[in-house]
């Protein structure tokens, strides 16, 4: 898991440097939203022009996954101080999420001592400390990268690597797919537009895929096409 | 305070409140919320592959804004290695290396 981060932590940084961002707004990203598809997503709009209010829309529809994670941990958390749900809330990124729940599966019952929630943050803080560790080395070792490198293409190949689990079944494919055209076709949308609304053309192919297969999972064939 | 400053903290601020929302609501509460509007439960589902696809597509098959003409293009290519190196290991390391790998190979010997 933490090898997983490394990578991504030196690419964000490195990209974010050369995308023209603030080494400290680079690395402070880190901290205040730390979440790495949303700080690349970030770094990248700023490069290419995008309004804030645009870059905030879109970061706000790609994270929104984390109601999800809070929604899953949370019977586990009710029972510590506020203090702690606050800690364990601002650690709960995608990867201390799959540690977390996957240490707390299967216990029902509570076990007496408990303390899955030390384990809980002892994941979140080395996620965190990896992050910004990893995120500090790409902003120095990142403005001495060679052009002909072409690092900027890391950036596709890194969310190839999140989105590959994500299509486990066929309306999420759907959701890709969708996505993926719509974000083609409204690639020439001013103020970068085009991914926010190819998320969403995406997140709707997927609920009607699945709203359609449901009523009729008998006798269709995958070339069907849905209502994107 | 300027635009990226302003961006940085807003997401950061939304994105600490998704985190929380649930955990401070309760358990009970926040299921309820999620299963209420089961539609929306539903649909956050699709918000990872909708999302990361749409990050994905235009930076593989654009370029300079126009599509690419050429099917043997290095940065295709290098995309089927990254796929298949995603299905079969699953990690963001083997993916990354052998993308870049392929696309530095592609482009030396095409």
């Amino acid at each position: 898991m933490l090898l997983g981060v490394l990578p991504f932590g030196l690419i964000y940084g490195a990209l974010a440097v050369n995308a023209g961002m603030s080494p400290l707004a680079v690395q402070l990203s880190s901290s205040i939203v730390f979440a790495g598809s949303a700080q690349l997503v970030i770094a990248q709009m700023l490069a290419a022009g995008g309004a804030p209010l645009v870059i905030i829309a879109t970061s706000v529809v790609l994270n929104i996954r984390h109601v999800l994670y809070s929604a899953s941990i949370a019977p586990h958390t009710g029972h510590l101080p506020r203090r702690w749900r606050m800690l364990l809330a601002y650690l709960l990124t995608d990867e201390a999420y799959a540690v977390a729940i996957s240490r707390y599966a299967g216990n029902e019952k509570r076990p007496h001592p408990d303390f899955r929630h030390w384990f809980f943050m002892g994941a979140g803080l080395a996620l965190w400390s990896v992050w910004n560790a990893s995120t500090l080395a790409g902003v120095i070792f990142g403005a001495r990268v060679p052009s002909a490198w072409q690092l900027d293409f890391a950036i596709p190949l890194t969310f190839i690597a999140l989105l590959v689990p994500s299509l486990g079944d066929a309306p999420s494919r759907m959701a890709a797919l969708a996505g993926a055209v719509a974000s083609v076709a409204l690639f020439a949308v001013p103020l970068k537009l085009g991914l926010f609304f190819a998320m969403l053309v995406g997140i709707a192919a997927g609920a009607a895929w699945e709203a359609y297969a449901g009523g009729a999972r008998a006798s269709h064939g995958p070339e069907e096409r849905s209502a994107s | 305070m300027n635009g990226t400053w302003l961006t940085l903290i807003t997401v950061g601020v939304a994105t600490f409140a998704y985190r929380i929302s649930c955990i401070e609501l309760g358990a009970g509460a926040g299921s309820k919320t999620l299963q209420a509007s089961s539609r929306f439960g539903r649909m956050l589902r699709f918000v990872p592959p909708a999302a990361f696809a749409a990050i994905v597509s235009p930076a593989i098959v654009l370029r300079d804004g126009a599509l690419l003409s050429n099917a043997l293009d290095p940065r295709l290519i290098a995309t089927a290695a990254a796929l298949i190196a995603a299905l079969v290991t699953r990690s963001v390391l083997a993916t990354l290396v052998s993308g870049m790998i392929v696309l530095h190979a592609v482009r030396l010997l095409l």
